[in-house]
């Protein structure tokens, strides 16, 4: 099963850069391999109309961009698809914004900028792994 | 700060001088007057421009984290698509003419030493805007009564995690009183200090700190001396320590901003930063803060 994640930053270059990172890098946890597709926006508006039509796994975002703010964003996408596991990866690390990511919108890890691409793309395979193992707990929980 | 002169004070308790020449009198009561604004306003104006430089330093920080970091992944990417490249000499059969005259094992090789080079710099800018981050720390105001012995040894165990082991760390704290400061802000002072010094004595040497209260002209202060046996400083390079972005370090091992930030945090405190140190003995810092 292909795994969809949708990463947000108002950055090109950066989008270009985490597309070719998950397309040349094997996404594995432990002994899982997962296959993923990727969709890339450059504005949370356009991230949110998306997220009404499809679905998505894990959600990566940036912190400060125009318009809305990371934190904003994940709270509005955690509305429409509360499955979706949060991620940040931002140049701004202020305590303040990593407490209230973690507090208000539950992400699942926030990764500084400039990352790491095995750590980043470690934090996305626990992600994805985190995201499989809730919905398996779902779906026992409904058939129980 | 001491209150503005009420209109109603009577003029003997502005130790206006009442005996003597009038005119004398009234100059030297000017000139005293003039002398305290403008001691009020190079500390307003110190923590002002500490403040804006920090706000700019801050927004730099963050712009360039973007490109660092995409800059950085798509090397690594790069550097695996090269690989695959280098993997086709050995699927196609006349590769290797083609290949010889393209001169492509150089190329092969050369460029994944190039990217790796590329990475090393980049990871040498990420570092510079890192300690630009520290530097805009100074920003955040959260006065509080503090035990400096107690920023101390919380800094000298920063430090103690990345001592060789042919180093020794020691710390004599006096008895202290609790200072009203900006305890954080002086601990990324304490700590560039001894970030110096523990880059000045290298593999091996002594960094011993102290810290006592005394009194001087009157004058009730923390000193905190910081000293060690290290490289030390040439007379030459002395006037220039402060001077943002001044280093003697070789090309990528310092940023020149630890003491300039160091003696900017101090002066915040009204205090002073003073430097003793002679090549080859080592360096002692006293960094004085008026209680």
């Amino acid at each position: 099963m292909t795994h969809r994640i949708m990463l947000v930053d108002d950055e090109e270059g950066v989008l270009s850069a985490l597309r070719r990172l998950l397309r040349a890098t094997p996404c594995t946890y432990g002994n899982l391999n997962f296959a993923v597709e990727t969709e890339c926006f450059a504005s949370p508006e356009a991230a949110l109309v998306r997220i009404a039509e499809a679905d998505f796994d894990v959600i990566v975002t940036d912190y400060r961009m125009p318009g809305m703010n990371g934190v904003e964003f994940l709270r509005r996408a955690k509305a429409i698809q509360p499955s979706a596991v949060r991620l940040i990866l931002s140049g701004q690390a202020d305590r303040e914004v990593v407490e209230r990511a973690f507090d208000e919108v539950r992400i699942y890890r926030f990764v500084a900028k400039p990352w790491n691409d095995s750590l980043l793309m470690s934090a996305i395979a626990e992600a994805l792994n985190h995201h499989d193992l809730l919905a398996e707990a779902g779906r026992s929980e409904s058939a129980g | 700060m001491n209150a503005a002169p009420r209109r109603d004070t009577p003029l003997d308790e502005l130790d206006f001088p009442l005996r003597g020449d009038p005119s004398a009198r009234l100059e030297a009561y000017v000139n005293a007057r003039a002398a305290e604004a403008e001691e009020r306003y190079r500390l307003l104006y110190q923590a002002e421009k500490l403040a804006s430089v920090a706000q700019l330093a801050a927004g730099v920080a963050h712009e360039m984290n973007n490109p660092i970091g995409f800059v950085r992944s798509n090397l690594t990417t790069l550097g695996k698509y090269l690989a695959q490249v280098a993997a086709l000499k050995d699927r196609l059969d006349e590769a290797p003419v083609a290949w010889r005259d393209l001169d492509l094992d150089f190329v092969v090789a050369d460029a994944a030493e190039l990217i790796g080079d590329c990475i090393a710099g980049l990871d040498r800018v990420a570092r510079i805007v890192e300690d630009l981050k520290g530097f805009s720390n100074v920003n955040r105001p959260d006065e509080e009564m503090a035990d400096i012995n107690e920023g101390l040894r919380a800094v000298c165990a920063v430090i103690e995690s990345q001592r060789p082991p042919g180093v020794t760390l020691s710390i004599d704290a006096g008895e202290l009183p609790r200072l009203l400061c900006l305890p954080g802000h002086l601990n990324q002072a304490f700590l560039n200090v001894l970030k110096n010094a523990l880059q000045a004595v290298g593999e091996a040497g002594e960094i011993h700190v102290e810290s006592r209260r005394e009194s001087e002209d009157g004058v009730e202060a923390i000193v905190v001396r910081i000293r060690d046996n290290g490289v030390g400083i040439y007379p030459r390079d002395l006037p220039k320590v402060f001077d943002p972005f001044y280093t003697t370090r070789p090309v990528g091992q310092g940023t020149g901003l630890g003491l300039t930030v160091a003696r900017d945090i101090v002066q915040v405190h009204n205090g002073t930063l003073a430097l003793d140190s002679a090549p080859g003995r080592g360096t002692l810092v006293t960094i004085r803060l008026p209680l």
